[in-house]
């Protein structure tokens, strides 16, 4: 006969090969890790995506990595900040589990998101970090790079030239912080500059046009604070190729595919841009973990790199500039 | 071990040597098989990343040869046959690319000074690319024997969309061109679409974790499922240490993690592919398949325990069964019955203590038999220590008596001799009552006190409670007779003797007094000695001794004679007996 100690001990010894069994063999304690599709919003500061072709290629990187579903979200009205709020809104009611938002306007967002703290995990991709309303930041520091665009440009070309600053409004965007970067080093190096902001009404064709007729012997150099005015400014030289040869030198912010295009072909002497694909990458990354822990704060800073006709087909740079799909 | 388990039950012992066993036992095999298993998965898993990697590299060799068969049939089929200066050789180059457009970006002929002959498709060269500095044209013209391959890059020298790109790898090679009666040397350049390149190499993943990437000879990576990150410096891969392996497979850290690195070469580049899968993947390391092993070890372990603890119960309880009755047995209880049962050794063990037990048992009755046979016997030698000077003497007074015309003094010595004889005999009883006891020693004191003519006085008090109580046969007597020849022999008439029997408790006690002469301590002590005693002509003067050493048999010796004296003071011997009613003696007796 079994005392009542064998008793229970034999009992015990049971049980914890039943629960082995459990743990081991089956998904009632130790559940195997199914793979789970995230849904992810990601609200553009445009109407369109044509700006955001390395960022997607990021994003679809991440997508397939993380298993995530992304869906695109771009604005009815340009730079219209309080609609791309609403469509932050619609997205967490929609039962989106992360947003990636590229605000149009950071103040805008920043009064209107406050200290409020979502249901949804928020990444905010572009110039600066908000405060804990926002899960994650993926920054550029829009300030030094300002600052490295006017530097280069001095360096290049002295402070005898004057320096065209244009930009599309300094209300949206990171053109202000850029602005103040440029304005610093100008100042500093004692340089001349103009500013001609579009929504001021200034037309660029005919700023540019300025410059060269009546002729002068005025040295100019045209930085662009955003990939738009740059755009624009590339291709008015594009179609006016004469014009280029009135200025000593273009610099901007900005690289699409055809900005890279007119930096190889010389009509860009040289541009200010962030590795997009990795900002693509990472917003997906971070949303991916603050669905997981949601009281994750971090914040990513992404390096600006001044690319050049001679350094954007190096090793280094020309896979950052034209990713692979 | 051996400590603990010595002065454990052997059941235990077993049981414990045994799981023990079990248990090394256990954890050795699994351990040897779970080493065993994984060496032979991670050998299986070498040998299928090999041959991804064999596979790989077949397949993107066999890319390279459709490209350089596609370069050998531009050259020897479309340009050795054509005289430049004559023919178009657009619509052949365009047939041949039109066959190839899921192969070729651009096809491409230049002269040695850099100048397009021909381009298909149709494509405006920029207008700012300097051929003749381009690093692929110089190096094709310095090296004519060979076909350069370049590293992936994004096309540029011809005009195309403005928001699109494409990833390419020119092959290039110097070729002759006739140009009338001229042969001049020229570069063909076939800028190879990047994406057929990764469509040959196909999405191989090599187990949960592995995957296969490409590289040049001198480690630059050429194609990889992360290429992107590791240019971002997010992800890091050793492709540079790695470029210094010969073929074969190779166990690593990288990173901290442990993994297989396969390495292959590609003919006619010098590329290498090289599979990687985590060493970790190919373990059995995770948590559940841990907690399964640990599962079927104890499933193994208690399975065995439970065996073990049946053959432990099979030998060990009818061991346990007999060492109960052991037990017992010493104890004193020798009426139990021994357990016989169990295995041969334990039934013949069994069998020898239930005989031994009733060995024993038959000896101590034996024993008890003997001893009580010896204690009557001893007792009833004393017992006839009895001086037989007393019938005489009470004869003669009888005789005297009757000669003396004193008939009713004869009738009442006789009659109380009677008594006296009756109560000695008792028909062979050696305990009882105190009241026949009273009665045996009044009759004695009335015989005495007529023979020595009244020379004494007696009386004899005794509660009504002590009447029915045990008494010894002639016990009173031999202390009276005593005082009477020792206590009065030298006395003139005053002589008095005291009889008192009282109960205190659970004790009875019958006291001879006299106010006779007395005794030294001395005398007191040698009246317990064996063999030394005062001899008197009268008395055997070994009444004392006798009757306490009767008690001392009977009753034990807690209880006994005591003697009070005095020289001149007169003496008082005091019996100690157990207060027992007559009727637990009689009972005892089984009457």
């Amino acid at each position: 006969m079994m005392s009542g100690k064998e008793k229970i001990l034999w009992g015990l010894a049971v049980c914890v090969l039943v629960f082995l069994y459990l743990a081991s063999s089956t998904n009632l304690i130790i559940k195997e890790k199914k793979v789970q599709i995230h849904r992810v919003s990601i609200i553009l500061d445009d109407v369109n995506d044509s700006y955001y072709q390395n960022f997607k290629k990021g994003v679809e990187q991440a997508a397939r990595e993380y298993h995530v579903d992304t869906s695109y979200i771009t604005l009815y009205e340009e730079d219209n900040s309080s609609q791309q709020i609403e469509l932050v809104k619609r997205e967490i009611n929609d039962q989106a589990e992360a947003v990636v938002i590229v605000p149009v306007n950071r103040e805008a967002v920043e009064k209107e998101f406050g200290e409020k703290k979502w249901s949804t995990p928020i990444i905010a991709v572009g110039s600066g970090t908000f405060g804990d309303s926002v899960n994650s930041n993926i920054y550029t520091d829009c300030y030094e790079a300002g600052r490295m665009l006017a530097g280069e440009a001095q360096q290049e070309l002295g402070s005898e030239v004057v320096y065209y600053l244009f930009a599309q409004d300094f209300s949206w965007g990171n053109s202000q912080l850029v602005f103040d970067g440029v304005k610093n080093v100008l100042e500093e190096a004692g340089a001349e500059y103009i500013v001609k902001e579009k929504s001021e009404g200034q037309d660029f064709r005919s700023v540019i046009e300025s410059m060269v007729y009546p002729a002068t012997t005025q040295k100019v150099a045209l930085i662009a604070l955003d990939r738009e005015s740059l755009t624009e400014i590339s291709d008015i030289f594009k179609v006016n190729e004469g014009y280029r040869l009135h200025v000593e030198g273009v610099y901007g912010v900005g690289s699409t595919t055809s900005l890279l295009n007119s930096l190889e072909s010389g009509i860009i002497d040289g541009l200010i841009t962030q590795n997009q694909y990795l900002s693509g990458y990472l917003s997906i990354q971070k949303a991916v973990e603050a669905i997981g822990i949601p009281n994750l704060k971090e914040n990513v800073k992404l390096d600006s790199y001044y690319i050049t006709r001679e350094n954007m087909r190096s090793r280094e740079y020309e896979r950052m500039l034209y990713p692979m799909e | 071990m051996k400590q603990k388990l010595t002065g454990r039950s052997i059941r235990y012992s077993i049981f414990g040597y045994f799981t023990v066993t079990a248990l090394v036992m256990g954890i050795l095999i699994a351990l040897s098989l779970n080493t065993r298993f994984t060496s032979q998965l991670s050998a299986t898993m070498e040998t299928e990343s090999r041959s991804m990697v064999d596979q790989v590299s077949r397949s993107v060799e066999g890319f390279l040869r459709s490209v350089m068969k596609l370069s050998d049939s531009i050259y020897y089929g479309v340009i050795k046959n054509s005289d430049i200066s004559q023919e178009s050789i657009n619509q052949d180059l365009i047939l041949l690319y039109d066959n190839n457009k899921d192969l070729v970006e651009n096809i491409a002929l230049f002269t040695k000074d850099g100048e397009m002959i021909e381009a298909v498709p149709a494509a405006r060269m920029n207008s700012y690319t300097d051929i003749e500095q381009e690093t692929w044209f110089t190096e094709t013209l310095e090296r004519p024997e060979i076909m350069q391959f370049s590293m992936p890059h994004v096309q540029y020298l011809f005009e195309g969309s403005e928001g699109q790109y494409k990833w390419v790898i020119s092959v290039s090679r110097a070729v002759e061109i006739t140009e009338g009666p001229f042969t001049t040397q020229g570069v063909l350049l076939i800028d190879v679409r990047y994406d057929s390149l990764e469509q040959a190499m196909g999405e191989v993943s090599i187990g949960e974790d592995g995957y296969l990437y490409l590289m040049s000879g001198d480690g630059e990576i050429i194609c990889h499922p992360k290429a992107q990150l590791i240019d971002a410096g997010l992800v890091q891969e050793d492709n540079l240490r790695v470029a210094g392996y010969q073929e074969g497979s190779y166990q690593e850290k990288f990173d901290g993690e442990e993994r297989i690195t396969t390495v292959k070469s590609i003919g006619y580049t010098g590329w290498k592919a090289v599979g990687v899968t985590p060493v970790g993947s190919l373990t059995l390391n995770t948590l559940k398949t841990r907690l399964f092993a640990v599962f079927i070890v104890l499933l193994f372990l208690l399975v065995l325990a439970m065996i073990n603890a049946y053959i432990s119960s099979r030998i060990t309880d009818p061991i346990k069964e007999l060492e109960k009755s052991v037990s017992k047995l010493e104890k004193g209880d020798l009426d139990t019955p021994v357990y016989v049962g169990g295995s041969y050794e334990i039934r013949h063990l069994g069998g020898s203590i239930q005989r031994m037990a009733l060995r024993i048992k038959q000896l101590m009755r034996d024993i008890e038999q003997e001893h009580e046979s010896k204690r009557k016997s001893e007792f009833d030698t004393l017992q006839s220590q009895i001086n037989p000077h007393f019938l005489y003497n009470t004869l003669d007074i009888i005789v005297w008596m009757i000669e003396n015309e004193k008939k009713s003094d004869a009738v009442r010595v006789v009659t109380a001799l009677a008594r006296f004889f009756r109560i000695s005999l008792s028909k062979g009883k050696s305990i009882i009552t105190v009241k026949d006891e009273l009665e045996h020693v009044r009759n004695y004191l009335m015989i005495q006190q007529m023979r020595f003519k009244n020379k004494f006085t007696y009386t004899i008090q005794a509660e009504d409670e002590v009447m029915e109580l045990a008494s010894l046969k002639l016990m009173l007597q031999p202390m009276v007779e005593n005082a009477i020849y020792h206590g009065m022999e030298f006395m003139d008439g005053d002589g008095e003797i005291q009889i008192q029997v009282w109960r205190e408790e659970d004790d009875l006690y019958l006291k001879v007094s006299d106010n006779g002469l007395g005794m030294t301590e001395d005398q007191v002590e040698n009246l317990f000695k064996d063999g030394s005693h005062v001899a008197s002509k009268r008395g055997s003067g070994i009444g004392v001794r006798n009757v306490n050493e009767r008690v001392h048999l009977y009753f034990g010796e807690s209880y006994g004679v005591r003697i009070q004296s005095e020289p001149d003071e007169g003496t008082d011997v005091i019996i100690h007996l157990p207060a027992i009613p007559y009727s637990e003696i009689l009972k005892k007796e089984g009457k």
